[in-house]
């Protein structure tokens, strides 16, 4: 392209008008109807779908959790206590499993879950949590083991 | 008391600057030994009189976390955990402890693996493909019949998880895209939203982002020695 003046300069804007409409046809491949061969339909669904997946990258990691929380929510119920304490006893026990790996736990090893969740448990009564006042101390655990003394 | 210990303070500040007006300082020493008794005044530090107060009055005193064994705690216990900790001595020893699982801690994520897995790691990890690695960070080892749980991670001697990096690519194609309807504003990959991408080094393009993956073959877990002993010398094997 040759500006001969400034003015032709300012119209010409990108690449050719074929190449800049293939980038768009390229992603809308895939699509059915009308919405992959004319351009101006494409370009919209091609930009509501570019914005979903850049949004939905986020969404997937709330998402992720909020599925964990359901299950281990679930899974603590079974053992009489709830997330909170499970999470509240662990992590004063210095166990640092995270959600995904608690969820895990519950759904493919029973008994383990079974064991940290007992754990758990003891702790927070240990620690004079309200919530577990009801519940008897775990039989399994060895307390003396758990018991932290401050400096 | 404080009535008359008020008093005796006011009575030394009177004194004391009617006698220094009066007097030169050497006199004052020599003659008023006991007003000095009670009020001795060093030049220093500034000491405050009453500590600082950090916490707010109408505050409740935080709760002491001061765990105590409760006092149906019975010994018998103690011989219980005993007998369970020889009989998975005993697994370990015999072999009989079958196929472990284990969760790990690897590259600021966990996974539960088993022997045999192939995870993913993503983003940007410097180990090459054929590397064999030992992954030292175990949080959790379990098999059929008992688990060993960390806090937060086991001792690094006692479990051995061996893997080998088998594979590096790259994910599929990412694009960060934003855009107003009818506000004339569009921006894809733009620098600005890039700048996490940069970080972890990602490939970047005009068009294209993609993230590094590496495949990892756990090749074995494996529990050396016995549970629940101290050894005399840890972390021979790694001098330096």
């Amino acid at each position: 392209m040759v500006f001969l003046t400034a003015q032709l300069f300012v119209r010409s804007r990108g690449p050719d008008e074929f190449w800049r409409k293939r980038q768009i046809f390229k992603l809308a491949a895939h699509y059915i109807g009308r919405k992959r061969n004319c351009y101006s339909i494409a370009i919209k669904n091609v930009h509501r779908a570019l914005l979903k997946t850049t949004r939905g990258r986020q969404l997937k990691k709330q998402d992720m959790r909020e599925l964990w929380e359901t299950r281990l929510n679930g899974a603590t119920h079974e053992h009489n206590i709830s997330l909170r304490i499970l999470l509240e006893g662990l992590n004063r026990c210095n166990i640092l499993l995270n959600r995904k790996s608690l969820a895990n736990l519950a759904i493919w090893e029973p008994r383990t879950f079974k064991c940290l969740s007992d754990i758990a448990c003891a702790k927070a009564k240990l620690g004079g949590i309200k919530r577990v006042a009801n519940n008897s101390m775990p039989e399994t655990v060895m307390i003396k083991g758990l018991v932290d003394e401050l400096d | 008391m404080a009535a008359l210990g008020s008093f005796n303070r006011l009575f030394n500040f009177a004194t004391n600057t009617c006698v220094k007006r009066i007097l030169p300082t050497s006199t004052n020493k020599q003659y008023y030994l006991g007003l000095k008794l009670q009020q001795i005044e060093v030049a220093g530090y500034a000491t405050r009189k009453q500590p600082i107060r950090y916490k707010l009055p109408w505050f409740k005193p935080e709760p002491s976390y001061q765990e105590e064994i409760p006092e149906e705690y019975e010994e018998k216990k103690e011989k219980a955990a005993a007998d369970i900790i020889n009989k998975i001595n005993k697994q370990i020893a015999t072999n009989q402890v079958g196929r472990l699982f284990a969760v790990i801690y690897l590259c600021g994520t966990q996974f539960k693996i088993t022997e045999n897995d192939v995870i993913a790691i993503e983003g940007h990890w410097p180990p090459q493909p054929g590397d064999q690695l030992n992954l030292e960070k175990v949080l959790l080892v379990g098999s059929k019949d008992f688990t060993l749980i960390g806090r937060p991670i086991l001792n690094r001697e006692l479990v051995s998880v061996n893997a080998t990096v088998i594979q590096k690519t790259l994910s599929h194609t990412i694009t960060r895209f934003r855009m107003r309807p009818r506000k004339q504003f569009k921006r894809i990959n733009c620098k600005h939203d890039m700048i996490i991408n940069i970080i972890i080094k990602k490939i970047v393009q005009l068009f294209l982002t993609r993230i590094p993956r590496t495949m990892l073959r756990i090749n074995s877990i494996i529990i050396n020695g016995e549970v629940d002993k101290k050894k005399e010398v840890e972390g021979l094997d790694r001098i330096y």
